[in-house]
């Protein structure tokens, strides 16, 4: 007997992909949000901003470099530069996602970018260069993705001061595992292979020349660069 | 510091955060752009994502840590063959913590 949903029921599957597709990195989510809700609580800032700064900032390194930078009351403006440089990766990022979402009307447009994180980055990115996937699953993995990561904090913050440690349970390789898991589905051609090559060998060059946060973002680049040229000159 | 002067230092994260987020996007998605940029564009996922999982392997506590001592090099072997040959991401961060937790009880 086969399964069949009338065409106005495609906004359930539509919605049940989309969770299903959240679903590894919620663990990741979890794991991070209660780390972050801990850490602020430890370092003096109130409940409420802590759940606010997730809610309203929504990007986990630049969160939790921002409590550390608080924490030792450093200038506005040195936390507001150090958010800038650790969040500049997104600005690659969104310029990439940004060229499927011509088809999208321009509150569509915000409300996704304003959600965008590495990790649905890297998944949306693999959906798109399949299909055209639907709207409703992408908002969906967003939304749950975003009201995950600020529950996490809310218990985070909860349970905080009480000094929990995960690290015996291997917590702390959840995100370097993840980003394994998000990216090698990208690697598609020998050519990709070597942009991973290229893109790795770069950031522990520029790390070790001292670029901290700003390492991301300046390997992504030039990696494109000299992903361009060897590009052409293969077609040549 | 003061819990009112830190919602204004997290209202101006958040702002910052929010522009660089959007307007690429925006720009990105309203005008059409060359093809040199476009293929610009499809290198940066794998470019990025390969920068910060080297960047989460190698860096410990700040400073980069490429000897064998270094139990995240060992742990991501497997996760990376893993992988490779499922392509499942689940089933990749799953064996990442299991290799690690091996890892911790048996050899460090």
């Amino acid at each position: 007997m086969k399964f069949a949903l009338s065409e106005k029921n495609y906004w359930l599957i539509h919605i049940f992909n989309g969770f299903i597709l959240t679903v590894p990195i919620l663990l990741v989510y979890v794991a991070m949000g209660l780390s972050f809700g801990f850490l602020a609580i430890d370092n003096g800032i109130s409940p409420l901003n802590a759940i606010l700064m997730s809610l309203l900032i929504y990007a986990g390194t630049a969160q939790l470099v921002g409590i550390q930078l608080i924490a030792i009351e450093a200038s506005a403006f040195s936390i507001l530069l150090t958010t800038f440089i650790i969040n500049s990766r997104f600005f690659v990022m969104s310029s990439s996602i940004g060229r499927f979402l011509s088809q999208f009307k321009l509150y569509q447009k915000i409300f996704y970018a304003c959600q965008l994180t590495d990790a649905t980055f890297a998944i949306h990115t693999n959906r798109f260069i399949k299909l055209n996937p639907p709207k409703l699953e992408l908002f969906t993995t967003n939304i749950i993705g975003h009201i995950v990561w600020v529950l996490s904090t809310i218990v985070g913050v909860y349970l905080g001061g009480r000094n929990y440690n995960f690290d015996s349970l291997g917590i702390d390789f959840a995100m370097p595992a993840m980003f394994i898991g998000l990216l090698l589905p990208l690697v598609l051609s020998k050519f990709h292979l070597l942009i991973c090559i290229i893109a790795s060998t770069l950031t522990i060059l520029l790390y070790f020349l001292g670029l901290s946060y700003w390492t991301t973002l300046t390997s992504t680049v030039i990696t494109i660069i000299i992903g361009l040229y060897l590009y052409k000159w293969n077609k040549i | 510091m003061e819990q009112n002067l830190i919602l204004y230092t997290i209202i101006g994260m958040s702002f910052i955060t929010l522009l660089i987020k959007i307007i690429p996007a925006l720009l990105v998605s309203n005008y059409k752009i060359p093809d040199f940029l476009n293929k610009i564009l499809e290198f940066v996922p794998i470019a990025v994502l390969s920068s910060m999982v080297i960047q989460f392997i190698i860096i410990d506590e700040g400073k980069i840590n490429l000897s064998p001592t270094n139990e995240f090099i060992w742990a991501s072997l497997p996760t990376l063959i893993v992988a490779i040959l499922f392509k499942s991401l689940f089933i990749t961060i799953v064996v990442g913590l299991m290799s690690i937790i091996v890892l911790r009880f048996s050899v460090f």
